[in-house]
């Protein structure tokens, strides 16, 4: 083996006091460990990471803190979404908390759990489908995510299944700790199903670990997934996390990632079309203050004929905040007829305010329709001015326009009440 | 209630304002007329509010207070409305919201309680119907996609609702089919009393055949050059602006 990466050490003489199983995840961690001693913590030259410095918060030498961790903590801290009637998994740093979480629906075969539970138990779905989508190879935080986590959300929905209510994950990160919490989750929808996930991360107080999360969903021929990634509740610390999904024929998965804060998040989101007749969305809205710093990658490939995909991404960025958005567009020589959209579009609200923009398009066939745009600038002083000739004051008129400007993302949501949920929140944020 | 005098206003360094007066009582309906770039816009605008103007002479007082002294909506709050000649596309904000929110600032100012959603819908509606538009366009965002005839029709209605002490119409004929004119000119016909006051900038006299002014005045090059009663509008028709440009070129 070759020299291990100066950034890795700590990890992989820790990772050796692990106690070896042979379960689906205990097998996958010893390659996982070795890929993540070559690759070590990506740093600014790594294109990937130009405008998101991740490794100088590895600086002080964390490690990885998902075992050591208690899965306590006091439930009046957190937002479990009351407005919701759904099924609820809880997991503070990393580790599933029973009394926190609550499943409601019942179908034959379904399951709503704990991944580390059904791994213990070697269910199926978990054994054919646990780490297929991860790119351990190259994608560190993946590699370094498999070797560690412990313990996340595992959902399977059976063939012919619609999950009657949605299913809101939500991970917890307590307060003063340093290092590296991993977690990890696998979604398996079977044929004709129906899921929809809200997955919520919340950190309780300003000093947290930093969360790297790893999700990998299959997405069950002829089937509708739509999953929500939203980081709105108070702080929301250091994040890293990797969204790994595959699509089936005639099916529909949708992506709702919605920021309203971060010191320092990287939402990854990769997307195999490996069936035919299938649709992808991709919808995002960072809306941020302060130091606040959310960069979204998004890359969907086109693998099939006929299939289409929307990427619709916005920032409104106030303050010191810096907004990334690099959307990849993959479009293999046989996936011919497909229609692949791209937008990003930025408000600067202060100066200081950055925002980056990278759309990427690799197509090889030729009778597609693909397009993309970007867009960034002030507020339009037009539109202010005729919202103050009717009365508004010039803070009232900015408010209404950035919050209408940023309200299309969440109008793309189907499920009503986490709609007008985050459409509040955003108000409230916008009018403070 | 409004006194202009000797205004004088440039943008970017050119003077577009030369000296221009008006007198506006209660219960008058003024009209101004003139040719395209004459600076009729110009003096909405800053009537208005709109800050890319340098005033550089002259007063305009509104019921006894310094207009140009009042940001936007204190002039909007106090009674002033503009009725675009081109009303701004917004995207996302829907004319119920925006008139919820508008309404009800101007109510504040009027130490009035703010209207409930109940309450506003049924105004909203009724103002409606005034004006002839479609309530589905109430849930649309504001002007956009909107036909020119729609556009102009969502300022009387805008103006219906806020029922100003002043209203200043730019050219809101302008382009509208004889059906969408009559309209127009209803909804200010219904909303005239002996409390409120009309300015009506056209191009065309055919708007006074349902608007009837009681003044007429011929704008040219950044003031007014002529003033008389409505069957000046009918010589101007009659005539076109070329005699009066020669009136007044000839006296420079
Ligand atoms: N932003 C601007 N910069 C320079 N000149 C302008 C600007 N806006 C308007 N003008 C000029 O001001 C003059 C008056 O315009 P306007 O008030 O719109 O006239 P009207 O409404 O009578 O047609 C025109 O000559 C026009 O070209
Ligand atoms: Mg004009």
């Amino acid at each position: 083996m070759n020299a291990i990466h100066p950034t890795a050490q700590a990890f992989y003489e820790q990772w050796e006091q692990l106690e070896p199983t042979q379960t689906p995840m205990g097998i996958a961690r010893k390659p996982a460990m070795d890929s993540f001693a070559q690759l070590g913590i990506p740093t600014i030259r790594h294109e990937d990471w130009k405008y998101t410095n991740v490794a100088a918060q590895f600086k002080a030498g964390l490690t990885d803190i998902t075992n050591i961790t208690s899965n306590t903590v006091d439930a009046n801290h957190l937002n479990l979404f009351p407005f919701l009637k759904a099924n609820r998994l809880v997991f503070v740093n990393g580790h599933f908390s029973p009394t926190l979480s609550d499943v409601i629906d019942a179908a034959e075969g379904l399951v709503i759990g704990s991944l580390a539970l059904y791994n213990e138990l070697g269910h199926m779905a978990l054994r054919d489908n646990y780490n297929t989508l991860a790119n351990n190879d190259k994608e560190a935080f993946s590699a370094l995510n498999t070797a560690f986590a412990q313990d996340g959300a595992f959902i399977y929905v059976p063939a012919k299944t619609e999950v009657a209510h949605p299913v809101i994950i939500v991970h917890v990160t307590t307060e003063g700790l340093q290092g590296v919490i991993n977690s990890r989750s696998l979604i398996v929808t079977g044929r004709s199903s129906r899921l929809d996930v809200i997955e919520s991360h919340q950190y309780l107080g300003n000093d947290t670990a930093l969360g790297n999360q790893l999700l990998e969903i299959v997405v069950g021929e002829n089937g509708l997934v739509n999953y929500h990634k939203i980081m709105t509740d108070g702080n929301i610390g250091k994040h890293v996390g990797n969204l790994v999904a595959k699509q089936g024929n005639d099916s529909r998965f949708n992506t709702y990632v919605v920021n309203l804060a971060g010191q320092l998040v990287r939402n990854n989101m990769v997307v195999d079309i490996d069936g035919k007749n299938s649709e992808a969305g991709f919808y995002g809205l960072y809306s941020l203050d302060g130091a606040s710093q959310v960069d979204n990658h998004v890359t969907v490939k086109h693998n099939e004929p006929h299939c289409e995909s929307h990427q619709l991404f916005k920032g409104l960025l106030d303050d010191k905040s810096t907004g990334v958005f690099n959307g990849r567009i993959f479009v293999k020589q046989d996936a011919q007829k497909t229609n692949a959209f791209q937008s990003n579009k930025t408000i600067l609200l202060s100066e200081q305010a950055n925002t980056y923009t990278k759309p990427q398009l690799e197509i090889f066939a030729d009778d597609v329709k693909c397009s993309h745009g970007a867009t960034m600038g002030q507020i339009d002083q037009t539109m202010v001015f005729y919202l103050r000739a009717r009365g508004l004051d010039e803070a009232q008129a900015r408010a209404m326009l950035n919050q209408a400007f940023a309200a299309d993302v969440i109008e793309k949501i189907t499920l009503e009440p986490l709609k007008e949920w985050l459409l509040n929140q955003l108000t409230q944020q916008l009018t403070r | 209630m409004l006194s202009i005098k000797d205004l004088h206003a440039s943008i970017n360094g050119k003077e577009i304002l030369k000296g221009f007066g008006l007198e506006v009582k209660p219960g008058e309906v003024h009209a101004i007329m003139g040719p395209n770039g004459t600076g009729k816009s110009t003096l909405a605008n800053i009537l208005a509010g709109k800050q890319d103007y340098d005033v550089t002479e002259g007063t305009v007082t509104f019921q006894g207070k310094d207009l140009l002294d009042m940001a936007p909506e204190e002039r909007a709050r106090e009674g002033v409305f503009l009725a675009f000649q081109y009303p701004v596309e917004i995207p996302g904000v829907s004319i119920a919201n925006f008139m919820k929110a508008s309404l009800n600032e101007v109510r504040k100012h009027r130490d009035l309680q703010p209207l409930d959603a109940v309450e506003f819908l049924k105004v909203m509606k009724e103002k409606m119907r005034f004006v002839e538009i479609d309530e589905k366009l109430m849930r649309r965002a504001v002007n956009e996609g909107f036909s020119g005839g729609e556009k102009k029709r969502n300022e009387i209605f805008q103006m219906a609702m806020l029922e100003p002490t002043l209203s200043i119409l730019d050219e809101t004929d302008s382009g509208l089919d004889i059906d969408a004119l009559r309209i127009v000119a209803n909804g200010v016909n219904k909303l005239k009393n002996e409390n409120n006051a009309f300015i009506v900038i056209t191009h065309y006299q055919r708007l006074l055949d349902y608007i009837v002014p009681d003044f007429v005045h011929v704008m040219y090059n950044g003031r007014i050059v002529k003033s008389g009663g409505k069957e000046l509008a009918l010589e101007l028709e009659a005539k076109g602006y070329d005699w009066i440009k020669q009136e007044v070129d000839a006296t420079v």
